[in-house]
């Protein structure tokens, strides 16, 4: 047995992308300057050169496939429909268009302009996240902040719960299929058949947690000592907190400037 | 010296009204392996519970008699502490995975974690009881999508990596198959020839039998019996219990019967075979 | 959350997981109903509201990576968890009929909360089959808050009194050994020795 993978923890996580290799907490930090922003600005051109941006730094950060495979059905929901019910019943005095209750007007396309590019923008920069920040990095950055481990757990442990649910819940499907319980039909079978799942998936879950948590007792889950980390992440370098730190002057700028104009 | 020590304990899970331990008092040293057998529900899990502090620190319920772990009041011990000391294993390997690490060898390093072991030391541990417990060819699988042999082993590592003295182990092949069961032993021997303290939860008597210097029946909430392997085994009056003895002593009662006698009685099927290849057997008329 | 029950830690993530795979098999089942906050209640009844309130946090935070237009409803979520351990409390799962009761009172709350979110927010758009009502009531020309406020409610009510039955069924079926460990297990039991 080659022990060669085992060099990779004695070194920290990098992968060479500048984006991905940003610590988390400063992912967190410029995603909510910049998801927020438009919001602020109250421009939509601005807010669409964001998602313009986004979708740039996804395709720099390596991971434009699985940005996009999310992303699209947020274009197409908000960015075509919620635009079309925005311009079709927002009120306006420029008419451009009316049928039955539906009007058009260039007050109604300017707001539905405005409101797409402010979720565009927002969902962008979460997805964004989502995408170029492994859940384990990130709870290692809140441990590395002062958050109880307890926390990262509940974190990474949700996610392997839906995978183990999920399979459970077809396990069982199967079985019920098998002993002739149709989850095929009309309504009211298909209902019948999310009991049976339901029901054992959910009681087995909750009862499983006090053998969880005499195991994870037994695995020093909550004894008193600080930790050590076999994967850790590299120390935030000075120039991505100066980075961070405009960014976040700039937000503090945008703000006041807003202010400052509502005063006036 | 005892390390553990029960004096007329009795205990009462919660809404219960019948005790699920009664006044058990017996004391267990450090590096012997104790096999604990008797029938189901008979107090066996809830020994084991009382043994790692869960009785009474996280199982509520009422608590009698008094017990020392290490001179130390139960009902005052930091179970957090105890923890660190004491392994434990038990039977189903599915919840025994923590669930929140991606590869086999992070799931045994994450105790270690727990336990402030500095990271080259954490490395060097993983692999050497990786290597012990032949799972090197396991350690980048993902944890999460193991057989259930493959992650009891894998648990075994997680625990004994931690490196405890004192090992309590509940039932842990009563989910496996008969070529797991075999690894899980090889590994329970080993722990045994390394000095480890181990309390064992068994059904199977025959490997108890083979493995352990003391044994420990429980029935009906009762410790029945408690002493020296050989002797416990092969008291017949325990199958009027309902408890089950090794083949071997079966097989002797069988050939007593039948007017074959054997010079004593084999408790391992090796034994058996020994005696019966010396020859060294005695006829009686009926 | 260092004070937690060690119980209520590991229940938090079964809850977390409950709902996105119980919404999932709804939507699986083609049902017209969302299930998917029945992980929430039954944690903050067993468990109190904080720990409730976690998972639906981060129920709406899962949920919000693959749509983040669903963010904002995530307040609801975390009310819900509150909204359990109060009734528990109460004692409102202890009887049958009590069940639609809740669903009701609930629909009704978290209706008053979405309905500013959606009108607001997304000028009544959810992006679910509930939008097909709001602009069928818009186009007939009802304004955006009584529209969106109709579509949400008549949806909420049927979700939540299916949901709070199937919650009293499971909260039924768990073992008093089990529920009586849990920081609101003395809301469950009944007879203290």
């Amino acid at each position: 047995m080659d022990y060669d993978f085992t060099k990779q923890y004695m070194n920290p996580k990098r992968t060479g992308n500048v984006i991905r290799d940003l610590n988390p907490m400063s992912k967190v930090n410029l995603m909510l300057v910049l998801g927020l922003s438009p919001f602020i600005v109250q421009n939509y051109y601005y807010g669409f050169g964001m998602v313009i941006l986004f979708v740039l730094f996804s395709a720099a950060a390596g991971c434009f496939r699985s940005f996009f495979s999310l992303y699209w059905k947020v274009l197409l929901l908000f960015g075509v429909f919620l635009f079309v019910v925005k311009a079709a019943f927002a009120p306006g005095e420029h008419v451009l268009f009316r049928l039955w209750g539906i009007c058009v007007s260039t007050e109604s396309i300017q707001s539905g302009l405005n409101i797409v590019s402010l979720v565009l923008a927002f969902s962008g920069a979460f997805i964004l996240f989502v995408k170029t920040t492994p859940m384990d990095e990130f709870t290692y950055a809140l441990e590395k902040k002062g958050v109880s481990h307890m926390v990262s757990f509940v974190i990474l442990s949700s996610f392997q719960t839906i995978t183990d649910l999920k399979q459970n819940a077809q396990v069982i499907m199967e079985s019920q299929k098998a002993r002739g319980i149709e989850t095929e039909g009309n309504l009211l079978k298909r209902a019948k058949a999310y009991i049976p799942v339901m029901g054992p998936l959910v009681l087995n879950a909750i009862s499983s947690t006090e053998e969880k948590s005499i195991a994870m007792d037994a695995r020093a889950f909550s004894a008193p000592v600080a930790h050590t980390f076999l994967s850790e992440l590299p120390e935030v370098s000075i120039g991505e907190k100066a980075v961070v730190i405009l960014f976040d002057l700039a937000f503090v700028g945008l703000v006041t400037g807003r202010i400052v104009l509502w005063l006036i | 010296m005892a390390y553990i020590e029960l004096n007329e304990v009795t205990y009462t899970y919660p809404l219960m009204k019948e005790p699920a331990l009664q006044n058990i008092s017996c004391s267990l040293e450090l590096g012997k392996f104790y096999g604990v057998i008797g029938e189901n529900a008979g107090g066996k899990t809830t020994f084991c519970n009382l043994l790692r502090g869960l009785i009474p620190h996280f199982y509520n319920g009422k608590l009698l008699g008094d017990m020392t772990i290490n001179g130390e009041d139960i009902r005052k011990i930091d179970v957090d502490i105890l923890s660190t000391k004491m392994g434990y294993i038990f039977q189903n390997p599915f919840t025994q995975i923590s669930g929140v690490r991606k590869t086999v060898f992070e799931e045994i390093a994450l105790g270690l974690e727990n336990l402030g072991v500095p990271k080259a030391q954490m490395i060097e541990k993983v692999i050497e009881v990786a290597k012990l417990l032949k799972i090197e060819e396991l350690l980048l699988n993902d944890p999460n999508r193991l057989s259930g042999g493959q992650r009891q082993r894998v648990a075994f590592a997680s625990i004994i990596a931690m490196d405890s003295d004192i090992f309590v182990i509940d039932e842990p092949t009563s989910q496996l198959d008969p070529e797991g069961t075999e690894r899980i032993f090889e590994i329970i021997h080993m722990l045994k020839e390394q000095g480890k303290t181990i309390i064992l939860v068994e059904h199977k008597v025959d490997l108890i039998a083979e493995y352990a210097d003391e044994v420990l029946v429980f029935q009906k909430g009762r410790l029945l019996k408690k002493g020296d392997a050989r002797t416990v085994l092969s008291d017949l009056e325990l199958l009027e219990h309902g408890t089950m003895l090794p083949q071997a002593v079966i097989l002797e009662r069988e050939l007593r019967l039948n007017g074959i006698v054997l010079p004593k009685v084999p408790v391992t099927t090796e034994e058996c075979i020994d005696l019966l290849r010396k020859g060294d057997v005695g006829y009686e008329s009926n | 959350m260092k004070k937690f029950n060690k119980l209520t830690i590991f229940l938090i993530p079964i809850g977390i997981a409950v709902n996105v795979v119980g919404g999932q098999l709804a939507v699986l089942l083609k049902l017209p109903v969302f299930l998917d906050s029945i992980g929430t209640f039954v944690v903050g009844a067993l468990c109190g509201g904080v720990p409730g309130a976690l998972v639906g946090l981060g129920c709406g935070l899962i949920n919000a990576i693959s749509l983040p237009t669903l963010l904002p409803y995530t307040i609801i979520g975390v009310l819900f968890g509150f909204l359990g351990s109060f009734l528990a409390k109460k004692q409102m799962f202890s009887k049958f009929w009590k069940a639609p009761v809740n669903g009701v009172i609930i629909a009704i709350i978290s209706t008053c909360i979405a309905v500013p979110i959606t009108a607001i927010l997304y000028g009544g758009f959810v992006g679910t089959g509930a939008s097909v009502i709001v602009t069928t009531l818009m186009a007939a020309g009802w304004d955006v808050l009584p529209a969106t406020f109709v579509s949400e409610l008549s949806s909420e009510l049927i979700d939540k009194i299916i949901c709070l039955i199937i919650i009293f069924f499971v909260l039924k079926a768990m073992p008093a050994r089990f529920v009586v460990k849990l920081p609101n297990g003395k809301h469950f039991i009944k007879e203290e020795q």
